[in-house]
């Protein structure tokens, strides 16, 4: 009798812990009934899948420190280059959805290495910020080249040569696709830095070169030994304000500013909206900060701000153009 | 010379000088840690100089980049341990030396080497600005591949007693440098599915593994000091340090050569401060009438080895000044620095900012003297790291190691990589396989591919690129030539062999 009111007994303080347990736990799932609410606690990294020193890592380390003091929390610019910025893309498709790891990405180029060789990674996924900076992109060349126009550099011989990083990256996707289209003939010449390209305009180991007109390379436009022969932008780009547009010469389904390069800003997926929404209105508010915008400026990028569904409705956008050029930019990934 | 004159006044401005201070300061620390160098420093210090006076900026990063080097040859000399991958062949005869107890002595021949190598290329680069454009034109891609050439044959010269191992390692080399992205085509090769292999090994987990790593399982498993037995009585001390110092003019036809070797290397995008090392070196000890002291712990081998790295400052801010084209990853950052600051490289650099020009070629020469100076000052407590039981070193080496290896880039792999090499080159050097000539392989064979398809590429698939360029016209007497000489020493050796056996 004994053992069973024993029995009884414990059976009471077993339910009676089970059910205190159960309420300190809703007591506590309680008190975290909104984790986003104190966002962030501690420090936040912000990738950059880049070497140091390049324009998306200089314009993350000003907006970085701009958001820092916005947040309250240091905002720490971490670079984990590799294969050509996808090692950051995949760091943060896999990450824990927090919050405090993001990354810049050039887009739409990270689509394109996810089309010609797929890794599973849904962009469409992904938690999109906003947009950090957008770099316009155009053909120079040595200023002794006489050309005006494109069909004056489409039919120059000998064929002219474009002098690349290498066949892939951004440059290699504008230059893939612009030369399909404006029928420029295709003879690349790569494996050059991206500053050693100007050495070899000069030289004469090639006659086209297409990047960013920004930063040094801008600097270079605007002094004797280079010209800008266009932009792709769909209007003048006020850097260059001589440069003609691609559509002023006559080409304007090319793409213009669908060739730009854009630093977007993302969280892995999953990242609960209220946190995204944190991010957002901190990196808005760092680029509208006149003096970041003027950092960003001289190190040649520009601000151009998205919200967060204009970011995420852009990237399905480049989904659509990269698509449709996929096959010449495969093919000519492979050819030389 | 107004303008030299107001920027030499204006280095010794205390805010001058506490600039060019902390630029030496940082340049010697990171270039002590092996792994970490001025890159990664000056990358650091970036943001913080936003807010600055650009003359200020300017001598910091100076200071940075002309010291790096020559605090990478302290671990080099008494650790066995590079601090930099361009001190390697510091190595060879730096750390007999501390083996034999005249650590001293070597860290006063690398700092006073570093000094005039660095004021010897400094000068050239004030001589040559006007003719820039000329060292611009003239090196193109086909030339570059007849350079690397002649630095590869310098590794049949850098292995120094078996030859057949020399270029198998030197081979082995080459195809590690095959991993991963094609420098050309859009390729990935040897990728083993592995992402980490995209980008292909990085030379610096390589180099730190090879030479830091495998040294600490040589003396772990050695145990006792670095400098032994008699030696370790009589380490440092300043009349050692300063009979190095002094000693290095005894040495001038190879403390010329190697200034000279490095100005020119550095000058040409791409090659850098790891070729200029090795190609000083080799030349040195090739033009030497007794080749057989190198590696044993010869002065002349200390000479030639930094005098190269550092003088390579002067030629690398070359293309960089005049046309804004970076040649290595130093002048990236400096190129970054001098757009945030409103600089603009090229001529309106030469012709209207000559201040910022001057601050910079006065910064490295400034932040030089000073690192010379604390060199020698320092040098001899610095030496008695040799005779501190290696049980206490080695775990220090090995951390600042991974510290660095890890920091490049923030990549766990790097540091088993690290690890993989320093086993792997720990068995090689058992085995006699000499390590520096699968480094040279390494660092030269991607370069010599990449410029040998340029070459082609540029010429639409004509082959008479190659011979046609006034450049690659003397290189390829140049290589034949060392063939030549080095073939002729063979058959007298040969021949004196068969003498002394009949």
């Amino acid at each position: 009798m004994r053992l069973i009111r024993a029995i009884h007994w414990l059976r009471a303080l077993a339910l009676t812990s089970v059910l205190a347990v159960s309420a300190l736990a809703l007591v506590a799932c309680g008190g975290e009934e909104d984790p986003t609410a104190n966002f962030p606690e501690r420090d936040i990294e912000w990738f950059v899948g880049f070497d140091a020193g390049g324009g998306f890592d200089v314009a993350s380390r000003i907006i970085a420190e701009a958001m820092s003091e916005d947040l309250g929390v240091n905002v720490v610019v971490r670079n984990i280059p590799g294969g050509g910025g996808r090692r950051a893309v995949q760091e943060i498709a896999r990450g824990v959805p927090d919050g405090y790891s993001i990354s810049i990405v050039n887009m739409p180029n990270q689509i394109t290495a996810e089309l010609l060789d797929p890794e599973g990674i849904d962009f469409n996924s992904l938690g999109w910020i906003g947009r950090a900076v957008i770099q316009t992109y155009g053909y120079y060349t040595a200023e002794k080249n006489p050309w005006t126009s494109v069909e004056q550099v489409a039919a120059s011989t000998p064929e002219p040569r474009f002098c690349l990083t290498g066949l892939s990256g951004h440059s290699f996707l504008v230059a893939a696709i612009s030369t399909q289209e404006l029928s420029i003939p295709w003879h690349p010449v790569t494996g050059y830095g991206a500053a050693e390209i100007r050495a070899a305009l000069l030289r004469g180991d090639c006659e086209l070169g297409v990047g960013p007109i920004a930063g040094d390379t801008l600097t270079a436009v605007n002094g004797p030994d280079f010209k800008v022969l266009w932009m792709f932008s769909d209007e003048r780009f006020g850097p260059v304000p001589d440069a003609p547009t691609i559509t002023e010469l006559g080409y304007p389904d090319v793409g213009g500013a669908s060739l730009a390069n854009n630093g977007l800003v993302m969280a892995p997926p999953g990242t609960p909206d209220a946190i995204l929404d944190k991010l957002s209105a901190a990196l808005n508010k760092a680029l509208a900060d006149p003096d970041v915008a003027a950092g960003i400026a001289k190190a040649g990028m520009e601000v151009s701000t998205q919200t967060r569904a204009q970011s995420a409705a852009s990237v399905k956008a480049m989904f659509g153009v990269v698509e449709e050029n996929i096959g010449i930019v495969q093919e000519r990934s492979k050819s030389q | 010379m107004e303008a030299f004159a107001d920027a030499l006044l204006r280095m010794f401005e205390p805010a001058s000088m506490a600039a060019i201070f902390l630029g030496m300061a940082v340049g010697v620390v990171f270039g002590i840690i092996p792994g970490l160098g001025s890159v990664i420093a000056m990358t650091l210090l970036l943001p913080f100089t936003f807010g600055w006076d650009p003359i200020l900026a300017m001598y910091v990063f100076a200071g940075i980049m002309g010291t790096a080097s020559t605090g990478g040859a302290v671990p080099a000399i008494l650790l066995n341990t590079p601090g930099t991958i361009a001190n390697v062949c510091t190595t060879f005869d730096g750390y007999p030396m501390t083996r034999r107890g005249e650590g001293g002595r070597a860290l006063g021949l690398a700092a006073s080497a570093s000094g005039l190598g660095t004021l010897f290329s400094i000068i050239v680069l004030a001589a040559l600005l006007p003719l820039a454009t000329v060292m611009l034109m003239a090196f193109g891609p086909p030339d570059i591949f007849w350079l690397v050439i002649l630095g590869l044959l310098a590794v049949t010269f850098a292995s120094r007693q078996n030859m057949a191992k020399g270029l198998a390692a030197g081979g082995v080399g080459i195809l590690i440098a095959m991993i991963g992205s094609s420098p050309v085509f859009a390729k990935i090769r040897f990728g083993l599915g592995a992402e980490y292999l995209w980008d292909g090994i990085d030379v610096v987990p390589l180099a730190v593994g090879f030479f830091a790593l495998s040294e600490l399982i040589a003396y772990t498993s050695r145990g006792g000091t670095i400098a032994e037995g008699e030696a370790s009585l009589n380490v440092g001390g300043i009349r050692q340090l300063l009979r190095g110092a002094v000693e290095v003019f005894q040495y001038k036809g190879i403390l010329l050569r190697g200034s000279l070797i490095g100005t020119i290397t550095g000058a040409i995008p791409g090659a850098g401060g790891a070729v200029a090392n090795f190609l000083s070196y080799t030349s040195a000890k090739q033009a030497s009438k007794t080749p057989e002291l190198f590696g044993t712990g010869y002065a002349g081998g200390i000479v030639a080895s930094e005098s190269a790295n550092d003088a390579k400052d002067g030629g690398i801010l070359l293309p960089t000044l005049t046309f804004g084209i970076p040649g290595n990853g130093e002048m990236v950052i400096m190129m970054t620095a001098f757009i945030l600051h409103g600089i603009q490289p090229g001529r309106d650099l030469l012709v209207n900012r000559t201040d910022i020009v001057w601050a910079i070629i006065l910064g490295v020469i400034g932040a030089q003297v000073l690192t010379t100076i604390v060199l020698l000052g320092a040098g001899g407590w610095l030496a008695k790291l040799s005779v501190v039981p290696v049980r206490y070193i080695a775990p220090l080496v090995a951390v600042l190691s991974f510290i660095g290896v890890y920091a490049i880039r923030s990549n766990i792999w790097d540091v088993l990589l690290a690890v993989a090499a320093a086993i792997g080159g720990f068995a090689l050097r058992k085995a006699g396989f000499p390590l520096i000539t699968l480094v040279i392989g390494f660092v030269l064979g991607g370069e010599a591919e990449k410029s040998f398809i340029q070459s082609l590429q540029i010429s639409g698939g004509d082959y008479m690129v190659f011979f046609t360029r006034p450049v690659s016209i003397i290189l390829i007497i140049v290589i034949i030539g060392t063939l030549g000489w080095s073939l002729r020493g063979a058959l007298r050796a040969n021949a004196r062999a068969r003498e002394v056996r009949a």
